[in-house]
């Protein structure tokens, strides 16, 4: 069978020059979470019920994206919704902490629906420095070229970088730091991230987990 | 790409395949263009959802011989202005917006021309498309391409030439007068 591509003609140099510009724009190839498919599946099917919005004909976001929300304030016709919505997240991740010898605190993260398989055993202390983390994963592959693994703690409304990894060397103990002493980061999860120039999460998230520092 | 009719049908009832199948060809081209207004991926795909949810609870007017991608493209960049312009208020304490962004976005027609470019990438054989990636957003030359994936240079170049070809084509509307861009410029966001 002839590929219609045969019968087309070479393009000019100037209209590779042209692509060239246009193709290597970092934003132009760039993917939505993997997971905002079955978000808006979901979505639809759930108004199509009858139920989906938040009373004043917003759209209320998915779970996946209210938990992952950073850096921003929400209007307030959208705090009520989107606390239900982390509520719902946050009751199926394990709260499993116990101090350790040195103050910090021993829990474990879960896998998510893209990492199923994946877990990790991690000691959060607060230091005079901040938030130190340390992470043994099981489970989670090595990041793909290109990927890289962040992790991040948080408020519920807040979330900072405590730095990244790829894994790709195979598992070990990793150290993290959070430039945070504030006992209301009380989350930690790991996203898979592209390297790229965008600082700002994908949302992604392959761990996830809680814990709760020891008062003073 | 344009879905077929009972694929347009499928997605005005919510049909979960048929939303699917919508999403899976425009998603890309919608969250480039959510992109380049918002500069934030988190926002980016806050406005690809409110855009396919807006797009399926406007579509009942949605008439099946109009063409399904400048529709959405108007809903996304509408979603995404607003999005911006919601994001630049003040928050309810009354202190600054958190978020250091332009408030002008990028003219119409430029979005539509990363629309387009995005959807002709996507619509590019997976073969051919990561040897475009690989080339021009990571820079990598033929000899490294071939060695990352595992094919004789080539096939590389093979692909590298057929895809040039396509992307030309299928973008030549852009550079000769900017038609695509008229053509949706008729289109009112139904929203």
């Amino acid at each position: 069978m002839t590929d219609p591509v045969d019968s087309l003609d070479e393009p000019s140099d100037a209209e590779l020059a042209e692509l060239t510009a246009l193709l290597a724009r970092a934003d132009q190839w760039g993917d939505p979470p993997r997971s905002l498919e079955d978000d808006i599946v979901a979505a639809i099917a759930a108004e199509a019920a009858g139920d989906a919005t938040d009373g004043n004909g917003a759209v209320a976001p998915p779970a996946a994206i209210a938990e992952h929300r950073s850096r921003r304030r929400w209007p307030a016709s959208r705090l009520l919704g989107a606390a239900a919505a982390v509520a719902v997240v946050v009751a199926g991740v394990a709260v499993i902490t116990r101090s350790d010898d040195d103050g910090g605190v021993a829990f474990a993260l879960e896998g998510t629906e893209a990492a199923p398989d994946a877990s990790a055993a991690v000691t959060v202390s607060a230091t005079p420095a901040g938030l130190k983390i340390l992470l043994d994963a099981d489970g989670l592959p090595g990041a793909p070229d290109g990927y890289m693994y962040e992790a991040w703690v948080g408020d519920g409304d807040l979330s900072v970088s405590a730095g990244t990894f790829h894994l790709r060397g195979g598992s070990g103990t990793i150290e993290l730091w959070a430039g945070v002493t504030d006992r209301s980061f009380r989350r930690l999860w790991i996203t898979l991230e592209p390297i790229d120039d965008d600082p700002s999460s994908s949302r992604d998230a392959r761990l996830r987990g809680e814990f709760s520092l020891p008062d003073d | 790409m344009t879905p077929v009719p009972d694929v347009i049908e499928g997605f005005k009832r919510g049909d979960p395949d048929a939303v699917r199948a919508v999403y899976q060809e425009h998603a890309g081209a919608v969250y480039t263009v959510a992109r380049s207004i918002v500069h934030d991926r988190e926002l980016a795909a806050d406005v690809v959802q409110q855009t396919f949810v807006k797009a399926w609870r406007a579509a009942k007017s949605f008439e099946g011989n109009r063409q399904l991608a400048p529709w959405l493209y108007s809903i996304a960049r509408r979603t995404a202005i607003d999005t911006l312009r919601s994001e630049t208020k003040p928050t309810r304490g009354g202190h600054a917006p958190e978020t250091d962004v332009g408030v002008q976005p990028e003219t119409f027609e430029r979005t539509w021309e990363r629309f387009e470019v995005r959807r002709a990438i996507d619509a590019l054989p997976d073969g051919e498309r990561v040897v475009v990636r690989l080339s021009h957003m990571e820079g990598h030359t033929h000899e490294a391409i071939a060695e990352r994936l595992g094919i004789p240079i080539g096939t590389v170049k093979s692909r590298s030439g057929r895809a040039h070809k396509r992307l030309a084509s299928a973008l030549a509307h852009l550079s000769a007068n900017q038609a695509g861009a008229d053509d949706v410029e008729k289109v009112e966001d139904p929203t």
